[in-house]
């Protein structure tokens, strides 16, 4: 998936309104992702940093710490939990690390860091039709945020994902009442998306990112809501991503599907949408089979049509709202249902991202996340 | 239509009159507009700079101390309260070089992804912002002003540290949201801030959003929970009222002069308006006689006046918006020095202000035209076609006059006798004895001349003898020119008068306070930290030619709704009597021991609290009562000072460090090589100076009196503006005159002769008026001390006769009357009598 476009919007445009806001007046809401894009490649300068330009040898543990020499990262949970009574919950954490600078000069001042940590955690409330949805930004500073090597972890205040090559990883999130404390073990092989886990944005050389991901992490640990806590197990997904420069202009936004089959499958897919409406020849994403075997899928293996439509009272933007996806050379129609209508991100940065249900022929076949940005 | 085109052929007959009558109103508006405009906007860039510092927060986490406090207090803030959108903040000033001029700008380090707000500025490398050190944004008029182009430098000074800050980018003043980045200020990301200000790990508050927090007050109390009690949460709001009322007390000062502006003003159109109308009492006389009603006449007169008043009104908008223009600077430089605020810079037009002018204008010059178009219309037409103004009738009118001065002085003692704290009353009996003392000098220096023509009646030479009749006789029609003159040099002394008391007063303080022989200090930075700590001190004492040392600490802490200074002293007893005690006793003795204050006299002024009274010190242990035991004299700050041991403070504030310390050498040591020895011992930043006694005492006279320029700027423009109005009076009264003067001529009266004449008249009248300007400047200073000064800063002092202050005001007054006759006294011994007379 490409989540780089979404991290440079997302770090950009808040640079920029959250900067501006000093002395700034309403934004045009449109044209917001234009000017956070141009805002943030006008100045940016990739000199000092490394790129992905031909596959990598992953090596793990190593490779689920930061990777600094890179201009951005994230760590990118979503799962579905169900409490001992069966009471379903969606979540997802997201840490994102990026470097405004490749050098920084030496300081007394702790402020004085070019890294900035940027977080999002979200809880679906699926019977209780809550969205519980945070962001939380820092440069990297003592006792605040930042990231580590070994062993692995990132983290923001009180927001902590760590690895341990013993006990697997450790996410802990709370705000206002809402937290998860998870413990995953990784029940599948990693994925290497792309080529080898180099998946490249455009045809320009370097304009790519590594990217893996854990499809079935097995979770299990506690969920409070402000009125109670449960008791939870489920199934997460990661996707870890790095590079350098990835970006294009073309694109108006992405929908990205990270879906876990009954049958022991899985599917990633993110396509690009185009300004013209029409899908980006760079869209892709793998297809693991029951078996384990990973397909990689082009942009042309994977027709989706939408099957309904959802508008936000809030931000009066409007969303798709059900989904097919058709992959004939795998046999695969999956229709995906929103497990809650509004599962919409309204802060400063507006987007869908929610769990989903899985159908195949209308028998239940498993359970996902969709994120979809630009509408 | 017949009486509009006589009115018209009259104005166009006399230009100069004409011209002189806008003029007039043009110049009594314009300083009233000037001085409150300069006001307004000076307010108002004060009241931007609070918005735009404290954004749209509405709490801070502050120190209690007021000081800046430990960063690492963010992470707690932000794990407690994330929803409020902990935002960091550090403050402080730095000094740059313009054009070889140290300017102060204050800088306001942010932490730009903390802050709140929606968007704007398009297309800034905010990411540069971010990560160069010293990138800074400033509004366009600053950057202006500072001679910074965007990716221009500047040369930024911090003790000895030198730095370069690019302009980034420069934004308006405004944008359209209404948010405002205050002039003056150096937008830095906090870590360049913390740098340049040497305060690195600290902040100095943090800014919380608890607008769309639903549960804010529950959030607010986990947060206060959570906090150690060196801090603590205050409202937003409360925090820039405090802010305000440290410049209240400046703003007196601007009342005090908008109020002199809007009397002189006042009475300058008066004066003008009833000129013109008395000008042709004979012509309205014979209109009536003509059959014209007297409600035709009245009409014309309003409506003549009403569109010389507006035309001199618009014209006094334009004028008042250029003095404010030259104004600014010293007001904005004033406020900068003295109370760490920012702008100042801007001048920001106000249209309910020009209304205002243009509304004085028209109102004052229809009552000026008013009373004389009353008596003229009331009088007999056969009689007043005579002779424009009767001797009993203007002899009635100054009486009248001086009655309602009389009024105005009872006013004045009513008004003082019943209000004991309210500055407003204070000023409104300046005011009535200033107006009092303009309503009974015609009266007075008619009769007081009448005597002396009587008594004299013999008098030679024969121009004094003509002088001194003419001034009387003219006394009608310029008296209130005089008056106005009079009451300008009069305020101009008194205001002088208080100044040079003041000054005496503090120099006297300073000479008695300063008793060691050098200071080591951060200097003048009020906001600087405590930076010396023992093991300085120790190497201090070490020296053997140094027997002893005072310690100073300062600190500043929440207090009701502003903010409450406290010092603490450890002294030696050579210190201690520097100390004057106005009432009480000396603390010393119990100081050490018990929680013993002694406050400042303004501060027991603005509390209320007298010796014995107990006063609660926030302390970061928690409120603490403090026994006063004496009220001290203390010029050093205007709204009071606490002060307590260096001891008590130790205990509970749990702080070694002392912002200052004063060194007392053994006799007969040479303090200069001293002061070398010194310098070298003083940390290398530069954070640190040796002053000696004499260049800290002149450091301090020095900012006393920048503090007061723009009171003497003030107070010469009114004196100005009085001179110009009797310049426009004498004008007025010799050209109507030319025909008695030739006369004159035409009776063998030299040339010579009546051209002293004329000088000896004007300089008649400029003594008097100047004599008359010494008593009431006395008189003015006394009420300045008395009562405006104790209520507005709570400062007392002795009036000191100042010789200075009191004659050069006069002297140019004096001037500038005779200046005011060259022209006419020239014109008139120039005029053909047989001309002159034919017209008669």
């Amino acid at each position: 998936m490409n989540k780089l476009y979404w991290l440079l919007t997302v770090a950009g445009a808040l640079l920029w309104a959250a900067l501006s806001g000093v002395h700034g007046g309403p934004a045009p809401r449109d044209g917001a992702h234009d000017n956070a894009i141009a805002a943030m490649s006008a100045p940016t300068d990739d000199a000092g940093f490394a790129r992905a330009e031909q596959p990598r040898v992953f090596e793990f543990p190593r490779d689920h710490a930061a990777h600094p020499e890179f201009r951005s990262e994230w760590w990118y949970f979503t799962g579905h939990l169900k409490d001992s009574e069966g009471r379903p919950f969606g979540f997802q954490l997201t840490l994102f690390r990026f470097e405004l600078a490749a050098h920084t000069p030496p300081s007394a001042s702790a402020w004085r860091s070019s890294r900035v940590l940027l977080g999002h955690f979200a809880i679906t409330d699926i019977e209780g039709q809550q969205f519980h949805a945070y962001e939380r930004m820092s440069r990297a500073l003592p006792e605040v945020a930042g990231v580590s090597v070994a062993p692995p972890a990132v983290w923001l205040d009180d927001w902590r994902i760590e690895y341990d090559a013993a006990t697997g990883w450790h996410l802990k999130a709370t705000q206002q009442g809402q937290g998860i404390d998870l413990k995953l073990d990784e029940k599948s092989a990693v994925v290497l998306q792309g080529d080898e886990g180099l998946s490249r944005k455009s045809a320009a050389p370097g304009n790519a990112s590594y990217y893996y991901s854990l499809p079935r992490l097995a979770a299990r640990g506690t969920l409070t809501l402000a009125d109670s806590e449960h008791a939870v197990s489920g199934e997460a997904w990661l996707d870890r991503e790095w590079s350098t420069s990835a970006l294009s202009r073309q694109q108006a936004g992405w929908d990205w599907f990270a879906l876990q089959l009954a049958d022991g499958g899985s599917l990633m897919f993110y396509r690009l949408r185009q300004r013209d409406g029409g899908s980006d020849a760079f869209s892709a994403g793998t297809y693991v089979d029951s078996a384990g075997r990973p397909h990689r899928l082009a942009a042309e293996d994977v027709r989706i049509s939408t099957l309904g439509a959802w508008k936000s009272a809030r931000t009066g933007r409007t969303y798709p709202q059900g989904w097919r996806l058709d992959i004939p050379a795998h046999q695969l129609t999956l229709t995906l249902a929103p497990r809650l209508a509004d599962q919409e991100w309204h802060g400063r940065f507006k987007y869908w991202e929610g769990a989903v249900t899985v159908s195949r022929e209308g028998q239940p076949a498993g359970l996902g996340y969709v994120e979809m940005t630009g509408y | 239509m017949l009486l509009w085109r006589a009115s018209l052929r009259f104005l166009t007959r006399h230009p100069a009159q004409c011209v002189l009558a806008v003029s007039g109103i043009a110049l009594g508006v314009a300083i009233v507009i000037g001085i409150l405009l300069t006001q307004a906007s000076a307010r108002q860039a004060f009241a931007d700079s609070l918005r735009s510092v404290f954004g749209r927060a509405t709490h801070f986490v502050v120190a209690v101390d007021g000081e800046d406090f430990d960063e690492r207090l963010l992470a707690r803030v932000r794990r407690v309260a994330p929803q409020l959108d902990p935002s960091p903040i550090v403050t402080g000033s730095l000094r740059v070089d313009v054009g070889g001029e140290q300017r102060a700008v204050q800088v306001l380090g942010v932490d730009a992804l903390a802050l709140r707000g929606e968007s704007g500025a398009q297309g800034l490398a905010w990411t540069k912002f971010l990560t160069e050190a010293g990138a800074m944004v400033m509004t366009a008029g600053t950057a202006q002003r500072l001679g910074v182009a965007v990716n221009g430098s500047l040369l930024a000074r911090h003790a000895q540290d030198q730095h370069a800050l690019r302009l980034l980018a420069s934004v308006a003043a405004t944008d359209e949201s209404g948010a405002t980045l205050a002039d003056d200020v150096a937008l830095l990301d906090i870590a360049s801030a913390q740098e340049y200000l040497h305060k690195e790990g600290r902040v100095t508050r943090i800014e919380l959003d608890a607008g769309n927090d639903s549960d804010a007050a529950t959030t607010l109390a986990a947060l206060a929970a959570a906090l150690p009690a060196q801090v603590q949460i205050i409202d937003a709001g409360r925090q820039a009222r405090g802010a305000r009322n440290l410049t209240d007390a400046f703003y007196t000062n601007l009342d005090a002069l908008s109020l002199l502006a809007l009397l002189v003003g006042g009475f300058m159109i008066y004066n003008t308006m009833a000129f013109l109308v008395m000008q042709r009492q004979s012509l309205f006389a014979r209109l009536r006689a003509l059959g014209v009603t007297r409600g035709a006449l009245a009409r014309l007169i309003v409506a003549e006046g009403l569109a010389l008043g507006l035309a001199g009104g618009v014209l006094g908008c334009g004028l008042g918006y250029g003095l404010a223009r030259a104004l600014m600077a010293p007001v904005g430089q004033t406020l900068r020095d003295h109370y760490f605020a920012t702008g100042g810079g801007q001048l920001t037009f106000e249209p309910l202000l020009a209304l205002l002018g243009v509304a004085l204008a028209a109102v004052t010059t229809l009552l000026a035209a008013a009373l004389p178009a009353w008596s003229a219309l009331r009088a007999d037409p056969a009689h007043a076609a005579r002779y424009s103004v009767s001797a009993d009738s203007a002899a009635r009118g100054l009486a009248r006059a001086a009655w309602a001065g009389l009024a105005c002085v009872m006013l004045a003692s009513a008004l003082l006798t019943l209000s004991s704290r309210s500055l407003y009353a204070g000023f409104a009996a300046l005011g009535a004895c200033i107006v009092a003392a303009m309503l009974l000098v015609p009266w007075l220096v008619q009769h007081g001349l009448d005597a002396v023509a009587h008594r004299h009646s013999r008098l030679r030479p024969l121009p004094l003898r003509l002088a001194i009749r003419g001034a009387s006789r003219s006394m009608g029609r310029i008296g209130m020119a005089v008056a106005a003159l009079m009451a300008a040099t009069a305020t101009s002394v008194g205001v002088g008068l208080m100044v040079a008391s003041f000054r005496g007063a503090v120099d006297d303080w300073l000479t008695q306070l300063l008793r060691a022989e050098i200071y080591i200090s951060p200097g003048f930075d009020e906001q600087a930290p405590p930076r010396i700590d023992e093991q300085f001190i120790a190497r201090v004492m070490q020296l053997p030619e140094v027997t002893t040392v005072s310690k100073i600490r300062r600190a500043r802490v929440l207090y009701g709704d502003g903010e409450l200074r406290v010092t603490a002293y450890e002294l030696p007893a050579e210190a201690e009597r520097g100390f004057q005690f106005l009432h009480g006793v000396a603390p010393w003795p119990a100081w050490n021991n018990g929680d013993v204050a002694m406050i400042s006299e303004p501060l027991s002024y603005h509390l209320g609290k007298q010796v014995g009274d107990l006063i609660d010190i926030p302390t970061p242990v928690g409120r603490r009562p403090f026994r006063i035991a004496g009220i001290y004299s203390d010029y050093g700050s205007e709204r009071g000072v606490v002060a307590v041991s260096l001891a008590r403070f130790r205990h509970y504030w749990q702080d070694q460090r002392v912002h200052g310390i004063g060194i007392y050498p053994r006799p007969k040591v040479d303090s200069r090589q001293l002061e070398r020895t010194l310098m070298a011992l003083l940390p290398r930043d530069g954070s640190l100076a040796a002053w000696s006694n004499a260049s800290l005492k002149s450091r301090s006279l020095a900012v006393f009196d920048r503090t007061f320029a723009i009171t003497h700027v003030l107070t010469l423009f009114a004196a100005a503006i009085a001179a110009l109005g009797v310049f426009n009076a004498l004008l007025a009264l010799h050209l109507e005159r030319g025909r008695e003067y030739a006369m004159l001529l035409a009776t063998g009266l030299a040339p010579a002769a009546l051209r002293s004449t004329l000088y000896l008249q004007t300089a008649v009248i400029a003594v008097l008026a100047a004599g008359l300007a010494l008593p009431l400047g006395v008189l003015i200073a006394k009420l300045l001390i008395a009562f405006i000064n104790i209520r507005s800063f709570g400062w007392s002092m002795q009036l000191s006769l100042d010789a200075h202050a009191l004659l050069l005001p006069a002297a140019g007054a004096l001037l500038a009357a005779l200046a005011a006759t060259v022209y006419p006294a020239e014109r008139a011994v120039r005029i053909d009598p047989a001309t002159a007379l034919r017209y008669e």
